[in-house]
């Protein structure tokens, strides 16, 4: 009996340790058909999003779905599962068409979509920008997996975003530059591209992870050791900030084969490369404070000039991050989160109040925040009840969370 | 695959156990495992060398029962590499790197058959780095959990010294790597009771 207990535990402990998930999802080819399509102009675009019924497909988005542009792609999010679509899109003659892949952020599921606009159902004043419509009809199908699509799938518009979503800016911000590497999304968490594809979730903003090499170069990862949850295998273990940023960059891949990106290509990237219009820089070690100050003001001084609305707030999660932050010159002046106390907040004039999830919506707080002109975020929230409920009911200006796509659907049904 | 075939042998080699002969005595005895070790990884490097010298100590209590239960400690190269003129994006460089493990055990032992038994043990891989690259030194270390399962064969020489072999297979959950170690054994009973 002891034996097989032995034994037993030896396969667990082997075992235990490796559960991978191979999800891909399914790549659509944009360039044989979409290539004899059009880009869309932004008048086009517009006009486009807001609020669908659902006619055909239910059993995949439910019964309604928003539509939303996001930088390049046609996103649309369902109150299903944290269901998506992403989509390329383009017109040809008098209609608009769309390829890409739909998923399930809360479990493994993913396929194939594609959708068209007939002339006739609103495509024709889509292209020509005309918001004078009187319907919008995606006619498309869906499929399993890799399977070819052929389940229908069929959206109809029902209303524009209501002025309470218009008028306000809320502030939708993915963890760790989009989601993490436990959601499959193919791209390494705190990577570049990782930055990249964060829009198409719905993300307006993005909480990066920053700690300081050897040779104190900022730069982005979550864990203070290498291991095998953000890298690959390589020839250097320890703790990662033992390293210079030459070792560093020179050994050592992402999960998903990307370069480890330092802060300043970061936040460059998504100066010159996107839309994001926060970010939340949460300091992974009191050391980093300083350095990412001068990049902050560096990235902010380069977005005034190009006149881009772009927030960067140094995150104070901690006593020790928050004591070396008011040891810097200036450091009322200089933009920050703190997730601390009402008034080490005060105290540090943090721009940014954000307070984690779990100590409730705390309306009362939100609103002396406010009335200081201050934001309120709330962090990490990823239950879809939760998130619909702090959306309806709280005043958070914004909700960091890993499924950006809930928060984005319930954000923009929002009446 | 390999894993899974080794674990089935010991379990069936184990169903087989007979009773202890000696069965009146309890001892405690040190095993020195001296030997060659091969690292199994699936890192891709064309220059890594992956065999090296593997040694174990280990300290058992040998109870009136089958099984014997001790701690367990030594040393085991994991693999180094060394490359002149190393182009990266910084520039050409020489560099170096290597990596050995002490083990912190808790280790298991059970008779099987005459002068074999099987050994397993779990606890923590203290894992080293060093090397260099850039001129800067790497230098780190990590902790592992980690098991290894092995069966040793021992023939005594007199009363208290046995000389034998020890085949060895050990588990980094850190790295997600194996080795496979082959050590000649000293087993020394030193004291009785």
């Amino acid at each position: 009996m002891k034996t097989k207990i032995l034994i037993f535990a030896s396969l667990l402990l082997i075992y235990s340790c490796n559960n991978e998930v191979d999800i891909t999802n399914p790549v659509v080819d944009p360039s044989n058909f979409l290539s004899q399509t059009t880009p869309l102009p932004t008048t086009s675009k517009v006009i486009m999003e807001g609020v669908y019924t659902v006619t055909k497909g239910n059993e995949l988005l439910g019964d309604q779905v928003v539509v939303k542009w996001t930088r390049d792609r046609l996103s649309i999010f369902s109150g299903k599962n944290g269901g998506y679509i992403v989509l390329d899109g383009g017109s040809l003659d008098s209609v608009v068409f769309f390829m890409g892949y739909w998923r399930y952020s809360t479990n493994l599921e993913t396929g194939v979509a594609s959708f068209y606009v007939p002339s006739g159902e609103g495509g024709k004043e889509i292209i020509s920008g005309d918001s004078s419509f009187s319907t919008i009809k995606f006619v498309g199908e869906y499929g399993e997996g890799n399977e070819l699509a052929n389940n229908p799938l069929v959206l109809e518009f029902k209303r524009q975003f209501s002025q309470v979503v218009k008028q306000n800016t809320f502030h939708i911000l993915a963890h760790r530059g989009g989601g993490r590497n436990s959601d499959y999304l193919g791209v390494s968490e705190n990577s570049i591209a990782m930055l990249n594809i964060a829009e198409r979730f719905g993300t307006t903003g993005v909480e990066i992870d920053a700690r300081l090499t050897k040779d104190g170069v900022p730069f982005l990862y979550h864990d203070s050791d290498i291991n095998l949850r953000l890298c690959q295998k390589s020839l250097i273990w320890g703790n990662i900030e033992d390293f210079t940023w030459a070792q560093i960059s020179t050994l050592i891949t992402l999960r998903n084969g990307e370069k480890i990106p330092s802060l300043r290509e970061a936040l460059e990237y998504i100066l010159e490369e996107t839309n994001i219009n926060a970010v939340w820089l949460d300091t992974k070690d009191v050391d980093v404070v300083p350095s990412s100050i001068e990049i902050q003001q560096e990235i902010l001084d380069r977005a005034i000039t190009m006149g881009r609305d772009l927030k960067i707030a140094i995150g104070l999660p901690a006593d020790d991050v928050y004591e070396e932050f008011i040891a810097q010159p200036g450091y009322q002046d200089i933009p920050s989160l703190c997730e601390l106390s009402l008034d080490k907040v005060r105290e540090a004039n943090s721009l940014i109040w954000a307070p984690r999830w779990t100590l409730g919506i705390q309306t009362s707080d939100v609103q002396q925040m406010h009335a200081e002109g201050r934001l309120a975020f709330t962090w990490t929230l990823d239950d879809a009840n939760y998130i619909e409920e702090y959306i309806n009911q709280g005043e958070f200006d914004g909700i960091l969370t890993n499924f950006p796509t809930i928060v984005s659907y319930y954000h923009y049904i929002k009446q | 695959m390999f894993k899974i075939k080794i674990l089935i042998i010991a379990g069936i080699i184990t169903c087989a156990a007979f009773p202890q002969s000696n069965d009146t005595t309890y001892s405690l005895s040190t095993e020195v495992g001296l030997g060659y070790s091969r690292f199994f990884t699936t890192m891709d490097y064309d220059d890594l060398s992956k065999n090296g010298f593997s040694g174990t100590l280990r300290v058992m209590w040998n109870p009136e029962h089958l099984l014997s239960i001790g701690l367990e400690t030594g040393y085991q190269y994991i693999y180094s590499i060394d490359v002149s003129n190393y182009s990266t994006e910084f520039g050409t460089t020489d560099f170096s790197a290597s990596m050995y493990t002490i083990p912190v055990f808790i280790c298991f032992e059970m008779k099987v058959a005459p002068n074999v038994k099987l050994t397993a043990g779990t606890g923590m891989y203290l894992l080293y780095n060093s090397g260099n690259l850039f001129g800067e030194a790497l230098e780190s270390s990590q902790i592992s959990i980690g098991a290894h399962i092995g069966v040793a064969y021992a023939y005594p020489i007199n009363n208290s010294i046995s000389l034998g072999g020890e085949l060895l297979y050990s588990y980094f959950s850190k790295l997600q790597d194996q080795t496979v170690a082959i050590q000649f054994l000293f087993i020394y009973d030193f004291l009785k009771w």
